[in-house]
């Protein structure tokens, strides 16, 4: 018994620690396991209250708002701020962990969640995305709209969090045993700057210089070209398919040394995280968006028709959140918000609907800086003289407070400058103009309120960064498309994609394209527009230097093509076309590589798999359905394929510049099926022979094969069937396993219109409508509008997802409009002091 | 006496419960280490006191079940992150709360007991 006082020291004074603060990987474990207060507590908080009243500061009159039975808030206010305030507290009520995540994931502080994520952290201070969001913020008047609807949304935001209960605080903030941070104004620029991260950083620069190092300018400009070599340009060129321009494959030549010299500059500058951009090179899995608007002249119902569906990195819970927002007299708009941004960023109101794709275009640039002392610059050379470089300190914490890291990131009047040995680049960049930080917010907000699709322009003609084809449609039966955002005008040929020189202001951006400038179309003769990030004009109209991070052609040739066939289009055509299986991609490979299949065949016996890879190919209709096995043997084969011929690319060099080499597309890779004898299908690795492209296909046909036993069985196993094979999960925002998404079959493939990307990438939201006399929204996302993994509203829109389904969006025009069957759940937002 | 012993053991249980509940998890081992302090002289209930620190945390998450709180779910899932199944999860916070109350009861029990020789 004398062990009996030490034990019993030992064990309350070890499970008080683990408790309250958690041990190695463990979280602060009686937060967690408490059983009223802990976990189970966010179950017990899953499911919206019948009713609940709350109070948000300066809230000028009381807002009612009503979840329907999808989950979504229809928001009655009397003025706009209030419809934000309220707006930030029912997502804040529904997207607390995702608010402070994105948030923090910008400003740089995810180490003070976990310090694991210090390398992230400084990787995104480095780019100036905190920087950028804090000049935005301070460029904002007192009395700017913009700040006051931003201190709006933060007034709902922070009144929730005053008021939730132990039930509320999400199940992520408990496993991490942490409280929310208060929601500050200047957190929504950090939510765009991650946006304009994911959609307009990086661009063909890296890959087109280190190609051109590696091989010259001739194979550069070939693949990374100004123009692609199957025309279906966004803003319409008149012909009636997709024009194939002929160029020429250049062969494999001498490297341009000055090019090399470049390359770990622009590597260093972009960093690691440059593989977020919606460019569709370098890999078979592209992913992008589509959006379509059909006129009334082709619809089956004399209305105007717009079908869109953004492609973004799918998560739980969703990127996007639904909302229904009426303000008599000001606006009355449905559709989808970030959270964190106040009003609808896609969707319609009672006149017009909009939607967006990403144009892609190249917006950055790379100059090579001189410096006073390389080691600790303070000033930088500029047309003859010394200027200082702006200063800023970067401070990284932990979750006790303590500092990690400190940084010294050094701007010049271009950007942020980064150190490579003993030299220093920097960029510059559209998302970093503090100027344009309200223009965001502006033009979102005045989209709400259009009545047409000219309104919709006017609205939006300030918009900057990330560019967008934007798309819009009225009652009136107007549909159009314009390519919006800043598009840098360079100095000399204008081509962008080079390393600048630094030391004069010479090799600055001149200006910015006029917005008459900008691609565009309203009203085509053809009776409909698409866009599915593909190059947005021809180049024969416009050859100006716009970008060349284009997708391939392969979603627009398919949309194109189901329109043009479909002259009395339907809403459910068009829902139908969202998850179309048809693949433009596949009816241009498919016939390409069965012949050359016959020609390696007339040469000699193909081996047996080649021939049973032959065999299966044949039989595939080239459409991707769940059930089809040929689409899996077809995406086994086409990777391989690429690995095969691209080994001049795939150096396996890891510290070289060459490690930077990123291989053509599958564009390229298309071009090249019809030439052959060129020198890119010999394998350089094998000295001794000189593959062909009949060769190279077959040898890569009966490898695609014997992988595709190996790995399901053979094409008779269930397991080989494309839903099964290349199944789709959503995960969960923090790659929380078991908040994942069950794995499901979707009907889409690789530049289908519904493109994957690996598992967890897709359509983040679809939505189709119709305008005519009123306008009808049926839409859907991946997941549900809870953030909560316990909510019947987490998941509950996965399989209409999956199966391609929408569901009718409801706008009521008041709340009296509002049977009480479809309403699940009603909050009344009180304004202090009872106002009315 | 038996009788005494249990209404003595629900008090305890029901104390636990009311100070998880408004007070978190740091009202257990308050209440434990109360609980021994105050236990009368000679009587070691350090093992009682864990053991019903322990099912009045079993019965708050058998109160919430039987409520429609999907208490499986979430074992299963939080669970899932520690590598354990879920109802192996379900048993943590039980066990987690008869150590602790354990550790805690006799802790105020030898303290409670020192303090009465030094008074002694």
């Amino acid at each position: 018994m004398r062990f009996r006082l030490p034990a019993a020291l030992v064990v309350a004074a070890g499970l008080a620690w683990v408790g309250a603060r958690g041990a190695g990987p463990l979280p602060p474990l009686g937060a967690v396991l408490d059983p009223w207060n802990g976990v189970w507590a966010a179950a017990r908080g899953a499911e919206l209250p019948p009713s609940q009243l709350a109070a948000i500061p300066n809230l000028g009159a009381d807002v009612q708002v009503r979840f329907d039975t999808r989950g979504v808030p229809h928001v009655f206010a009397t003025s706009l701020f209030d419809a934000y305030r309220a707006m930030g507290f029912v997502v804040a009520r529904d997207r607390l962990f995702q608010l402070e995540v994105q948030t923090r994931a910008t400003a740089g502080t995810l180490s003070e969640l976990n310090a694991a994520a210090l390398p992230l952290d400084r990787e995104n201070r480095r780019l100036g995305l905190a920087w950028s969001a804090e000049r935005k913020w301070a460029a904002l008047a007192a009395d700017d709209p913009v700040r006051q609807g931003l201190e709006a949304y933060a007034d709902g935001v922070n009144a929730f969090i005053a008021q939730m209960r132990p039930a509320d605080l999400p199940v992520e903030y408990r496993l991490l045993g942490r409280r929310p941070m208060r929601w500050e104004p200047r957190h929504t620029f950090y939510l765009l700057g991650q946006m304009q991260q994911t959609l307009s950083w990086a661009s063909d620069d890296l890959p087109y210089v280190a190609t051109q190092a590696a091989f010259g300018t001739a194979v550069a400009d070939w693949a990374f070209p100004r123009a692609t070599f199957l025309q279906e340009p966004i803003q319409p060129n008149g012909q009636r398919t997709a024009r194939r321009d002929g160029v020429g494959i250049p062969e494999p030549g001498t490297g341009d040394p000055e090019a090399a010299r470049a390359v770990g500059l622009i590597a260093a500058a972009l960093g690691p995280r440059r593989d977020g951009t919606l460019t569709e090179r370098g890999g078979e899995h592209g992913i992008g968006s589509n959006n379509w608007a059909v006129a009334p002249s082709r619809s089956a119902s004399g209305k105007a028709l717009l079908a869109g569906d953004p492609h973004l990195n799918l998560t739980l819970p969703s990127i996007w959140y639904e909302v229904h927002v009426v303000v008599p007299g000001v606006l009355d708009v449905a559709g989808v918000t970030f959270a964190g941004t106040p009003g609808v960023i896609i969707g319609a109101n009672r006149d017009a609907a909009w939607t967006y794709t990403n144009t892609g275009a190249d917006v950055v640039d790379f100059y090579a800086e001189s410096v006073d002392v390389a080691a600790s610059p303070a000033r930088y050379w500029l047309d003859g003289a010394w200027v200082p470089l702006e200063s800023r300190l970067e401070t990284y914490r932990d979750k006790a407070g303590r500092v990690l890291a400190v940084d010294t990131i050094r701007h010049t009047h271009r950007g942020p400058m980064t150190r490579v040995g003993g030299r220093w680049v920097s960029f510059r960049w559209t998302a970093h103009d503090p100027a344009w930080g309200g223009a965001s917010v502006t033009t979102f907000r005045n989209s709400n309120t259009v009545r047409t699709v000219d309104e919709y322009w006017t609205a939006m003609a300030p918009y900057a960064v990330p560019a967008q084809n934007m798309l819009s449609a009225d009652r009136s039966g107007n549909i159009a498309i314009r390519s919006t955002g800043k598009f840098p005008v360079r100095p000399g040929t204008g081509d962008g994609r080079r390393l600048f020189d630094g030391t004069t202001r010479a090799s600055d951006w001149r200006g910015y394209w006029e917005v008459r400038e900008y691609p565009q179309a309203r009203n085509p003769a053809q009776g409909f527009l698409a866009s599915a990030n593909q190059q947005p004009m021809d180049p024969k109209v416009e050859p100006r230097y716009l970008g060349t991070g284009w997708a391939p052609p392969w979603r627009a040739m398919r949309i194109n093509a189901l329109l043009r066939a479909d002259s009395a289009v339907t809403p459910d055509a068009m829902r139908r076309f969202q998850t179309d299986p048809g693949s433009a991609r596949a009816d241009w490979f498919v016939p390409r590589v069965q012949a050359l299949l016959d020609s390696a065949a007339r040469a000699g016996p193909l081996p047996e798999p080649a021939r049973r890879f032959q065999a299966a190919l044949a039989a595939w209709d080239r459409r991707y359905a769940r059930e089809s096995t040929g689409a899996t043997v077809f995406e086994v084969f086409m990777p391989m394929l690429a690995r095969a011929v691209w080994d001049e690319f795939l150096t396996g060099d890891t510290t070289s510049w060459r490690r930077e080499l990123e291989p053509p597309g599958n564009a390229q890779l298309a071009q090249l099926l019809d030439a052959p004898a060129s020198g890119w299908w010999d394998d350089r690795r094998t000295t001794t022979q000189r593959e062909t492209a009949p060769g190279l296909v077959a040898a890569t046909a009966a490898a695609a094969w014997d992988t595709l036993t190996a790995r399901y069985g053979g094409p008779d196993d269930p397991r080989a069937q494309w839903g099964a094979a290349f199944p789709m999960q959503v995960p969960h925002l923090l790659r929380l396993a078991p908040f994942a998404s069950p794995k499901v079959g979707v009907t889409s493939g690789p530049h289908t219109l519904a493109p994957r990307n690996g598992a967890a990438n897709g359509a983040s939201w679809r939505m189709v409508a119709e305008l005519g006399d009123s306008v009808t929204l049926q839409a859907v996302y991946p997941g549900g509008q809870s953030g909560n993994p316990f909510s019947s509203r987490y998941l509950d829109r996965l399989d209409a997802w999956a199966e391609g389904r929408l569901a009718p969006v409801w706008m009521p025009r008041a709340v009296t409009d509002m049977p009480a069957d479809r309403i699940v759940s009603s909050l009344v937002l009180k304004a202090p002091g009872g106002a009315r | 006496m038996i009788g005494r012993q249990v209404r003595g053991a629900l008090t305890i249980i029901a104390a636990v419960a009311l100070a998880t509940v408004f007070g978190g998890w740091w009202a257990l081992p308050v209440v434990a280490f109360a609980s021994g302090l105050g236990s009368p002289k000679g009587v070691r209930q350090g093992l009682v006191l864990g053991v019903c620190a322990g099912t009045a945390w079993m019965l708050l998450l058998a109160l919430q079940a039987g409520a429609g709180v999907a208490i499986g779910a979430v074992a299963a899932k939080v669970g899932a992150l520690f590598g354990l199944p879920g109802p192996l999860f379900l048993l943590l916070p039980p066990l987690f709360a008869l150590a602790l109350g354990w550790g805690c009861a006799t802790l105020g029990e030898e303290i409670g007991a020192v303090v009465r020789r030094e008074r002694a």
